[in-house]
């Protein structure tokens, strides 16, 4: 065998000092990792260049991969690389890594498992850091899965879908023989290992249990800690190699406390090694490994205390018997017993995997029945992610999915996506309880022992008639929003864009339950897709999403280029609006009042979904009650300014092209919203060389930088600062039009240009 | 002298958890002070709370030989009836466990194999049966009578006995602490005299009938007094009567500032007789909880700052009151904080207003998080709902010392909005001993410390102005380093007061006081 590459994702020194020789040994190149990070409490880690002497791999390459921190999420570039050059990944149950191989490695995956605390399973922790997406992922990966533990009874407690994958590959201990049998005794105190008192809480409550049942014993308390333990001299802490020494070859007995059935520690192994007598807790590992039948083992503290106070007074006899037996707690982590095992295991994970990706099935998800702004991103992110995959080699299969609703029968709307031969499906909605959830896991062979949370008000499925899209590789969901009152279930790995929370920002405009179940589908999501800074910001401060699930994208503007028109009878600037609450029409109005009734000469020209029931003759009983409540109060306004009636005009919702027509013949566009994701409408207006007069929000400011249109800022929530702006603009806009950028420019902002940027984004998250 | 015998009486009711509370506190580190200066400390506390007060030395680290106890004789009924009232029921459990180890038993007796095996299942589930009708007739007539004695209470106690059956409860309870006191005091004075008794609160005049020694009174504040109207519809009228009692009728008294006990002995009461001092407090250094020394760091070969993946792996762990901001979320946000327990003189809503408009009106990204429970602040609660808040203001319930030092940490700012208080906040030590700065009320206990024009100017603000409070903290978080730079002097002459220089401080009190009482003619 030549050639064969194992990319061993681990830095645990003791366990390289036994895995990685064996692997090479039996005819492998292994490569380790030279960065890694080290959680609070890890203490074990260390970096070793030795092996990569094993390697034939470019110098260049070798470079990238010492560079590379393969604890998180591995890049396309990065998987390029290990598909080109390994066969094998031994790797850890943490999310990123696992999934981003899971999704893009070609060869097998080896989750390597050193048994948990009492019940808890491997299925619960990888169900706790990635959903049962990553299930989902373990089980499509199939054959190029394995699980490998390293006791046999480690899968015994895990979900079929892992168990079905068990391997076993024993663990063993590289220990200096030199310091075999070299315990002379003599020193009155046992030695307990009790590491990381105050930064762990369970081995807080270790050493809290030690001090309650043993602590009348003479003892020294040894193992690392990152927090120092005031007031209590028999803790050690970090040791020097010669007084780690000392302590093995003269302490009286070790006591080892862990009752635990699927982990061992290695410290009482290593004490057998030295010869230092070892009492500890019968049912733990120790039983299960090696049988009951040992002068060492305790079924009680009580007789684990008589022991070692038998140990302290120097009972030879005990010493003796307990030295003598104790050696064979030794044999299940030595060469002999462990090499046969990975020599037998090796083969039958090193199979050549046929190339299992072909192309890659996404889909693109309309979340709920969208009309205006969602709708025309969701298009334009289609357009784009499909054009540009084009570009790449075409790697992805892609469909987008609408709800079935009747605006959407005679729509040409998604023209652009026909025209492209993009697959259009729809779906309707179902709600399902959590004992379906349970019982489909069940179904599965997932069985994750909780649900938690997030389904415990059901949730929704988006059934296409099909197979509800769980033979899709990956969905991007176009909101938040959910087409029901609970979240929408995925079984597949997902991102969800969010375009922004507003609902922080202006009250009332998101239910409680409405925010609720935004919230749920962003926490079950892989991905959050923002595309503002703020919103990023608000993703991390509102939603505390981590900042590695959250993603910043291009924002998806339609720079559409129209001849000015340049006569016009009467004066007017635009307001692009629509009806809802945040977007500040009770002061905006008030503060036209003023200019008008200040002499202000520009007519108002309103526009936008809904806008007709902003006229002041307006029929709102079709309206609902709270909707209806708001425009009363527009509406009356209009009667305590009557001004208003002759000055305001209201177009309504307009055809895209007479939009613009309207949009080019004005003195500047009017925009008094807030707290949103900003308003693209000033960029349109840009497009015709249109000024803006705008609300000082982030949201905007980060439009201006991005696009690299200025705008003209005022408080919203100042009527005076409005009215004064307003009249600025009357007799200055001129001027803010001469800043704006000629339309080859501003084209490059458009979604078209940005494409290229938004398809990486979406690269990364699927894997291609 | 050299080493002194000190009592301190800690006459706490049922359920006190002293970690928890700011004076249980306060008194550990003060015990922890005099017994490091080789003193020995006797707690004078009731039967029932001494396994708090050991639970606090416990987490003092206080070393338990040179603690000795005076408690009463006995917990008296009505102490466990109050334990056992607020206990969490466990029945529902039982219940569901029963119900299935029978389904469990009718699977097993669906796979028999044999008509023995299936009768004896058979036999089994009857037995189980039985167990449970029995189960469900004993405990719903339990429940039931509960039930009944709940409304009997309400019904009779409430309607036709009195009109607040809170300040009823409140009553009993003074009553059974006034019991538990005098019971101590009795004790005290059978027992060998001490030097010096000190009484860490106002709310036991029964002190004042010490006789064998001289006692030493803290008197923290009359807060009640300051806000009688927001205290009047929280707590009754006792408690306050108690502690003007105990300071009409104590002799010796110390204060946590200067202006407290100006207020109280100067300009309130007669201070004939009486003899008062101000010792401030010790700094509350949060950093041995969190901190993970550069050394260890170096030994870890550590890339990146480990003090602050610790603090957020202890923010993990913390329980809040939003489900959907669990601990785990919290650690990624960046939040104003503010630890304190809800009061009237705390001056929450205030805070509460301006991060709505922080939110609102300047579209601010941070968050909002108090520790102690919700419930507890119902005006704020209210406040929250009614203006759409429930998901920027995070309430962490049930926080040890550690998730303490750990929010404190991983915020961007501390806010204390505080009206009145019996001395320099604790917040902002606590705060900048992890390195984080805090803005804080303008009021004459801050002043004492913070006097710096440069200082004051960015720190302090005005407590009735809602503008001030909204500039400076946009100003603060906006520049959190500057200001930690411009309090950095200030904390460090504050981290001077170490607890054990504080404990001299009152040991020096105490010594004071024993010489003057040996002098005094008899």
């Amino acid at each position: 065998m030549s050639n064969h590459r194992i990319l061993w994702i681990f830095n645990h020194t003791s366990l390289r000092k036994f895995e990685v020789p064996t692997l090479i040994q039996m005819g492998y190149e292994v490569y380790c990792p030279k960065i890694y990070d080290v959680e609070y409490g890890d203490l074990s880690a260390s970096i070793d260049y030795k092996f990569d002497s094993s390697l034939t791999i470019p110098d260049d390459v070798l470079e990238v991969l010492n560079e590379t921190n393969f604890y998180h999420n591995l890049s396309c570039e990065l998987l390029h690389i290990i598909n080109k050059y390994f066969d094998i990944v031994f790797c850890m149950p943490l999310l990123e890594p696992l999934r981003s191989l899971l999704q893009g490695f070609q060869g097998n995956i080896v989750l390597h498992a050193f048994g948990l605390a009492d019940d808890y399973c491997y299925g619960n922790v990888l169900y706790e850091a990635g959903g049962i997406q990553l299930l989902t992922l373990i089980k499509r990966a199939g054959n190029r899965f394995w699980f490998g533990e390293t006791y046999e009874n480690i899968s015994e407690i895990e979900p079929e879908v892992i168990q079905r994958r068990a391997i076993f590959l024993p663990i063993g201990l590289k220990m200096d023989e030199k310091n075999a049998d070299t315990w002379e005794g003599g020193e009155g105190r046992i030695l307990f290992v009790g590491p990381k008192i105050n930064s762990n809480s369970y081995y807080h409550e270790v050493y809290k249990n030690f001090k309650e049942e043993f602590g009348m014993l003479p003892h020294t308390i040894s193992g690392a800690q990152i927090i120092p333990v005031k007031d209590d001299d028999t803790v050690t802490g970090f040791l020097s190699s010669e007084q780690f020494h000392y302590n093995m070859t003269h302490l009286a007995a070790m006591y080892y406390h862990s009752q635990n059935p699927r982990h061992l520690h290695y410290h009482p192994l290593e004490a057998v090694l030295f010869g230092m007598p070892l009492v500890y807790m019968a049912g733990g590992m120790l039983d299960y490994l090696v049988g009951t039948d040992f002068p060492g083992r305790c079924r009680t503290k009580q007789e684990a205390r008589n022991k070692l106070k038998r140990l302290l007074k120097g009972d030879k006899r005990l010493i003796e018997r307990i030295r003598k037996t104790q050696k064979k707690l030794l044999y299940p982590f030595s060469d002999e017993y462990c090499i046969p095992y990975w020599k037998e295991a090796l083969p039958l994970i090193d199979q050549k995997q046929e190339s299992v990706f072909n192309k890659k099935k996404i889909v693109i998800v309309l979340p709920a029945a969208y009309k205006g702004g969602v709708l025309d991103y969701s298009i334009r992110f289609t357009v784009a992610i499909y054009d540009e995959d084009k570009k790449n080699g075409n790697n992805l299969d892609i469909t987008f999915a609408y709800p079935s609703d009747k605006q959407y029968m005679n729509d040409d709307c998604f023209e652009p996506l026909k025209e492209r031969g993009i697959t259009l499906t729809e779906y309707s909605v179902l709600f399902r309880d959590k004992e379906w959830l349970t019982k489909k896991y069940k179904i599965e062979g997932y069985q994750p022992p909780r649900i938690g949370y997030s389904f415990s008000d059901g949730m929704c499925i988006l059934d296409d008639g099909m197979s509800n899209f769980e033979n899709f590789d990956f969905a991007f969901v176009m909101s938040d929003t959910s087409p029901g009152i609970s979240p929408i279930y995925w079984d597949i790995p997902h991102a969800v864009v969010v375009h922004d929370y507003i609902q922080r920002y202006v009250s009332d405009v998101v239910s409680l339950n409405a925010n609720q179940v935004k919230i749920l589908n962003q926490n079950k999501a892989d991905y959050i897709i923002v595309t503002s800074e703020p919103t990023f910001e608000d993703a991390i401060c509102y939603a505390g999403h981590s900042r590695e699930k959250v993603v910043l994208s291009p924002i998806l503007l339609d720079v559409a280029s129209c001849k000015r028109i340049s006569k016009k009878r009467k004066p007017y600037f635009v307001w692009p609006t629509n009806i809802s609450k945040h977007k500040n029409h009770i002061v905006a109005m008030e503060a036209l009042a003023r200019y008008y009734n200040a002499g202000g000469q520009l007519q108002c020209r309103i526009t936008g979904t809904f806008t007709s029931y902003l006229s002041y003759d307006a029929d709102l009983s079709a309206l609902s009650d709270d909707r209806k409540e708001y425009l009363i109060q527009i509406h009356e306004l209009y009667e305590r300014f009557p001004v208003l009636q002759k000055k305001v005009k209201v177009m309504g919702n307009l055809p895209k092209q007479d939009y613009l027509n309207l949009l080019s013949g004005a003195e500047f566009v009017f925009h008094m919203g807030y707290g949103d994701n900003g308003n693209a409408s000033v960029i349109d207006a840009a497009g015709v060389s249109v000024p803006a007069l705008v609300s000082d929000y982030p949201a905007m400011r980060y439009i201006e930088k991005f696009s690299g249109v200025p705008f003209k800022y005022v408080n919203p929530f100042n009527v005076d600062d409005i009215t004064d702006a307003l009249k600025d603009m009357e007799a200055n806009h001129q001027e803010l039009r001469k800043k704006i950028p000629g339309i080859e420019v501003l084209k490059k902002v458009s979604y078209e240009y940005k494409a290229k940027e938004l398809y990486n984004v979406v690269k990364e998250m699927i894997k291609v | 002298m050299s080493s002194l015998k000190v009592g301190i009486f800690l006459n706490y009711g049922p359920k006190t958890d002293l970690t928890r509370e700011g004076l249980g506190r306060y008194t550990g580190t003060l015990i922890n002070g005099i017994v490091e200066n080789k003193n020995v400390v006797t707690i004078a506390c009731p039967k029932g709370l001494k396994k708090n007060v050991e639970k606090l030395i416990e987490e003092f680290h206080i070393d338990k030989n040179k603690v000795l106890y005076v408690t009463t004789s006995h917990i008296p009924p009505i102490w466990t009836v109050y334990e056992v009232l607020t206990r969490e029921r466990k029945e529902k459990k039982a219940k569901k466990s029963i119900k299935a180890l029978i389904e469990n038993r009718i699977y097993e007796m669906a796979q028999s194999e044999s008509w023995f095996q299936f009768v004896l299942h058979g036999m089994l589930i009857a037995f189980l049966e039985v167990i449970y009708i029995l189960f469900i007739g004993v405990s719903r007539p339990i429940m039931k009578f509960k039930r009944l004695a709940g409304h009997i209470f309400k019904g009779v106690v409430k309607k036709q006995l009195l009109e607040l059956p809170d300040d009823f409860i409140r009553k009993l309870y003074r009553l059974m602490m006034r019991r538990t006191g005098d019971e101590l005091v009795n004790r005290i004075n059978h027992q060998q005299p001490l030097d010096i008794w000190y009484v860490p609160a106002l709310f036991w005049p029964c002190v004042n009938d010490i006789k064998n020694s001289p006692v030493l009174i803290n008197a923290p504040d009359l807060v009640t007094e300051q806000f009688s109207g927001q205290f009047a519809s929280l707590t009754d009228e006792i408690q306050t009567i108690d502690c003007r009692e105990t300071i009409k009728s104590g002799r010796y008294f110390v204060t946590y500032c200067k202006y407290t006990g100006k207020m109280l002995f100067e300009d309130q009461y007669v201070s004939r007789n009486k003899q008062w001092t101000y010792i401030y407090h010790s700094n509350h250094d949060l950093r041995d909880d969190v901190y993970i020394s550069d050394d260890i760091q170096k030994k870890l070969n550590a890339p990146r700052n480990l003090t602050d993946e610790f603090c957020k792996a202890l923010i993990a762990t913390v329980r809040t009151n939003l489900p959907l901001i669990d601990g785990k979320r919290l650690a990624n946000t960046r939040y104003i904080f503010y630890a304190s327990q809800f009061r009237p003189n705390k001056n929450i809503m205030l805070l509460l207003k301006a991060y709505n408009n922080l939110i609102r009106k300047r579209f601010r990204h941070e968050r909002l998080v108090f520790t102690g429970n919700i419930d507890n602040a119902p005006e704020a609660k209210q406040y929250i709902e009614d203006n759409n808040m429930l998901g920027d203001v995070v309430f962490c319930t049930g926080v040890n010392a550690q998730q303490l030092a750990a929010l404190y940490q991983r915020a961007v700012l501390v806010v204390n909005p505080t009206l009145y208080e019996g001395g320099f906040p604790f917040t902002f030590g606590e705060g900048m001993s992890v390195g984080t700065p805090s803005i804080m009320s303008d009021i004459p206990q801050v002043r004492e410390i913070i006097s710096d024009e440069g200082v004051v100017k960015y720190s302090l603000f005005n407590p009735y102005d809602i503008n001030d409070l909204e500039k400076k903290m946009i100003w603060a978080l906006d520049n959190a380093d500057k200001l930690y730079e411009l309090q950095a002097p200030i904390y460090k002459r504050l981290s001077l007061r170490t607890d054990k220089v504080v404990a001299e401080e009152y040991i020096n009190a105490f010594k004071k006081i024993i010489k003057t009482e040996t002098i005094k003619p008899m």
